[in-house]
């Protein structure tokens, strides 16, 4: 080819890209109609949900920015020191992150029709922030590699599982920044609990997925994982199964909440409401979530949670230690 | 010295029509400042701010954190140790393909560059499918072997430095192949013909005449590792192991920490002092090779015979090529095409689906392969323009202050790309004053990092194409009748041309799989294929990871290839 000939194509790329870049260009107000969602939602259950919303929506589209709930809320705070939160609905496992967002009334108030078949305990905040689904912290193990069923927390530390137990960063995943939050302030557990996991060298990995993924090849045997992973996993013939520990389940809110402000109030509203309606519910079912809706049967091989013992987040705690609970987290794993 | 007292004074260059050239002047300055000068001032006053008022407390603060220093030193060590192995390794291997009669040369030469074609980041994510925890290799030892324990875990500063080394000593490489092929035979000739042993020649004539190249080269490789923030990422965080570029990217998200930005910014101006010193040391390294290996009179050079060990130094070299890229490559495929992740690797556990899911079930994928190629050539042909600008006015008009546009252009690749993503986004996170205009969250944002970091490709590479074209081309059109911009159109361009072409690849192809700037500066719906790519195995997905980095590595040896077939070069920098 001639450099003629090869100037022309490289003119040509170069012009259509300076094109393409500016027809894709972000950024600007959106068309009524596209929303854009922040969520720590795991990507393949996220394109599976707003899928089903835009066929049954069609007009409606959803952008959607996925990463764990510790990146989301530094994007947030990054956009709000630039003027404006971008995001029309955030939905991700930070409650604590969502009150203090509701207090600076960032958030909208929103009653979804849908919704009235959840138990009211799931609407938060006078209706400013909403349970859609529930999953909790557990014990999870490799079948293959793990010769007796764990019961407890403890069992993390035991010595045969050193080295090879894990589990995700609260620097990354809101549900492990909950799960350090509260054992941290309670009496049996403690700083302590962390210590002496360090102790064992239990390892500290990314996302729940990133564990789900570790736990699955053998990696790790033995971890604190969100329950929905394992029992997908295991669904998909991965040798892995998890235990209700004995001192409880972590129970992980992750609230869906629209921003105010926002500039397609509907198309956001319509969102929100349609993770209620039966079809979103049954995704969940189908994702292995414990779904929030109370007519809609729960995912093969889950007991009844009423059975179960659960623990909740200690939101007063975690207010009031939301710096130094990361940071003494690092300091005792050498992060950061 | 004056430079009125040179009797020989370089004659200043043409003089073009005023008009056309102070508007082109005004234009280039304009960019620079857009580019370079203010997100460099802002980054500088961020690192100096706390509340508005003027302190040093954020040095204080990172002076005193011990984790910071005993970053900077995992910085420095793994640096170091991957250009100490990448030096000797580029060398060698040049040496080899240049200088011996090794069989079979010329594929060689193109089978060493293979593992630069593969994106770093990329690399180091197939090398941990082949060395993590439960990588296939360790799997295999562990099976042949009965042990319940991993033969070797990547993750670590080893790991690092051994993926630092295998991804960058295509840089020495290339640069030794260029001197070596170019030193001139006649030196070496001569000493033979004076009775010195071939000990003796490699000693006193051939390793002294390359030294300056291999200095320049290893200097290179040594920017190039510190500023790497990929591999340290995806082979270092598991470990709990830091270096600077990694370590700023986590301050830079940790919006927990008051006053983070800020801090991040006084930990980058440690990484500015190495780079202004790097680059200090690399001038004057130019200045000294320029007078000692290039003689420009290609002769063949003399040849070592190998002898018999030609056949052990192929083996050793094929071996090399597989660790460097056909391991790498097919554990991506393996991983990309195996059900779920952990279940071996037997027919049936076998799978296209992982593909289809990344092609088709993702989204964000096609969007961001769009949006990357997008980005790459815009930031291309804005350079390749920019570029013709500045290498005109500094070789050509040797305009007064060519220097400053010189060392302007140079500072943002000096500084790792982690620094001038922050120093982009200190300088454009709040609307542009009086414009209005909001660059933080779009994908513009992402186009003026690129530009600025790979500015420097097109200004050397057309800067290198201009001094071939000598004045008197221009001036005899002149002479003829032909206006100033004719001139240039119809004597200068056709002759650079090549060069033109050879430096859009140059910044076209690393930009396609771009990682360190896009993913502390992108938004919703401007994903990069980097980002999307990393995201997929920072969060687990591994057999999607591998698919998308399969293809992405594909579709990237492709571009080498249609690239190097019309530039007739080796896009190497």
């Amino acid at each position: 080819m001639g450099y003629r000939k090869l100037c022309i194509v490289a003119v040509a790329l170069g012009t259509a890209a300076v094109l393409v870049v500016g027809t894709m260009a972000g950024g600007a107000p959106a068309p009524s109609g596209t929303i854009t969602l922040y969520t720590s939602e795991s990507d393949d259950d996220v394109n599976l949900l707003t899928r089903d919303f835009t066929q049954r929506n069609p007009g409606i589209r959803v952008n959607v920015f996925r990463a764990g709930s510790g990146p989301v809320v530094s994007r947030i705070q990054a956009e709000l020191q630039a003027g404006r939160i971008q995001a029309d609905v955030i939905w991700f496992a930070d409650i604590d992150f969502f009150r203090s967002l509701a207090q600076r009334d960032l958030l909208e108030s929103y009653s979804p029709p849908a919704g009235r078949r959840a138990p009211g305990e799931f609407h938060y905040d006078n209706n400013r922030m909403h349970e859609v689904r529930l999953i909790f912290n557990v014990v999870a193990f490799n079948t293959r590699a793990v010769r007796f069923k764990p019961e407890s927390w403890w069992d993390l530390s035991l010595p045969r599982y050193r080295g090879r137990a894990g589990m995700p960063s609260p620097f990354i995943s809101g549900a492990a920044f909950n799960h350090v939050g509260t054992f941290a302030a309670m009496r049996e557990f403690g700083w302590d609990f962390y210590r002496k996991l360090r102790a064992n060298d239990a390892k500290v990995l990314n996302s729940n997925g990133d564990v789900a993924r570790a736990l699955a090849s053998g990696e790790i045997v033995i971890a604190q994982i969100v329950d929905f992973f394992v029992r997908n996993l295991k669904a998909q013939g991965s040798p892995v199964d998890h235990i209700w520990p004995s001192e409880g389940a972590l129970l992980i809110p992750t609230p869906v909440a629209i921003i105010k402000g926002t500039q397609n109030l509907e198309a956001a509203q319509a969102f929100v409401n349609y993770l209620y309606t039966p079809e979103a519910q049954r995704i969940f079912v189908q994702r292995s979530y414990i779904p929030a809706v109370r007519d809609i049967p729960y995912p093969a091989g889950t007991p009844d949670i009423a059975n179960l013992r659960i623990l909740k987040p200690n939101l007063a705690f975690i207010e009031q230690n939301r710096a130094t609970i990361r940071s003494t987290f690092g300091e005792i794993f050498g992060i950061q | 010295m004056r430079e009125a007292a040179l009797p020989v004074a370089p004659a200043r260059g043409p003089r073009l029509a005023g008009g056309a050239l102070v508007a082109a002047g005004v234009a280039l300055a304009a960019a620079l400042a857009v580019l370079v000068v203010y997100p460099s001032l802002m980054l500088v006053a961020g690192s100096l701010l706390a509340d508005g008022r003027l302190t040093l407390a954020h040095y204080w603060r990172t002076f005193q954190d011990r984790a910071a220093v005993a970053t900077l030193g995992n910085s420095l060590v793994v640096s170091t140790a991957a250009t100490v192995l990448g030096t000797a390794l580029g060398t060698v291997l040049a040496w080899l393909v240049t200088r011996t009669d090794l069989p079979g040369r010329r594929h060689w030469d193109t089978l060493l560059l293979l593992p630069y074609m593969i994106p770093p980041f990329i690399g180091a994510i197939a090398w941990v499918y082949l060395l993590g925890p439960a990588g296939y290799l360790n799997q295999l030892w562990m099976a042949a072997t009965g042990s319940p324990d991993p033969l070797v875990v990547i993750y670590g500063p080893a790991g690092i430095v051994f993926a630092l080394t295998l991804y960058g000593y295509p840089i020495v490489y290339a640069t030794m192949r260029g001197v070596l092929q170019q030193m001139n035979p006649a030196l070496e000739e001569a000493a033979r013909i004076a009775g010195a042993t071939p000990a003796r020649l490699l000693r006193d004539v051939t390793v002294p005449l390359m030294l300056p190249g291999v200095l320049a080269g290893a200097l290179l490789l040594f920017m190039s590792s510190l500023a790497n923030f990929g591999i340290p990422a995806v082979i270092g965080f598991p470990a709990r192991y830091f270096v600077l570029p990694t370590r700023i990217y986590r301050t830079i998200l940790n919006f927990d920490l008051p006053n983070n930005l800020q801090i991040a910014a006084a930990l980058s101006m440690w990484l500015v002092a190495i780079g202004v010193v790097l680059l200090f040391l690399q001038r004057r390294l130019l200045r000294l090779s320029r007078f000692t290996v290039v003689t420009g009179q290609a002769t063949a050079p003399s040849r070592v015979e190998l002898g018999r060990w030609a056949t052990p130094v192929a083996a050793v070299l094929g071996a090399f090529v597989l660790v460097g890229a056909v391991l790498p490559v097919g554990a991506m495929l393996l991983t990309a095409t195996i059900r779920a992740y952990g279940l071996p690797p037997a027919l049936e556990n076998l799978t296209l689906q992982h593909f289809e899911t990344v092609v088709l079930g993702i989204p964000k994928l096609p969007r961001a392969v769009a949006n990357s190629l997008a980005l790459a050539s815009g930031a291309a042909t804005i350079i390749v323009v920019l570029a013709l600008g500045i290498a005109y006015l500094i070789a050509r008009l040797r305009v007064r202050g060519g220097h400053v546009l010189d060392v302007l252009v140079t500072i943002p690749y000096a500084v790792p790309g982690t620094v001038v993503a922050l120093a982009m986004i200190l300088a454009w996170i709040r609307p542009i004053p009086i414009l209005g205009v909001h660059l933080y969250n779009t994908i513009w944002i992402i186009l003026l990092a690129y530009v600025a970091r790979f500015l420097i490709f097109g200004v050397r590479t057309l800067m290198a194409g201009l001094s071939q074209v000598h004045d008197s081309l221009e001036e005899a059109a002149r002479i003829s009748g032909a206006g100033g911009a004719r001139a240039f159109r119809e004597i200068t361009l056709p002759i650079i041309r090549p060069s033109i072409a050879a430096g859009w690849f140059l910044v076209f192809v690393p930009a396609v799989t771009e990682l360190t700037l896009s993913i502390l500066l992108f938004s919703v719906g401007n994903e990069t294929l980097g980002v999307v790519v990393y995201g997929l195995h920072e969060e687990g997905k591994f057999a999607l990871a591998a698919a998308a980095a399969f293809l992405a590595t594909t579709m990237l040896v492709g571009i080498h290839l249609i690239a190097r077939g019309l530039t007739q070069r080796e896009l190497v920098t």
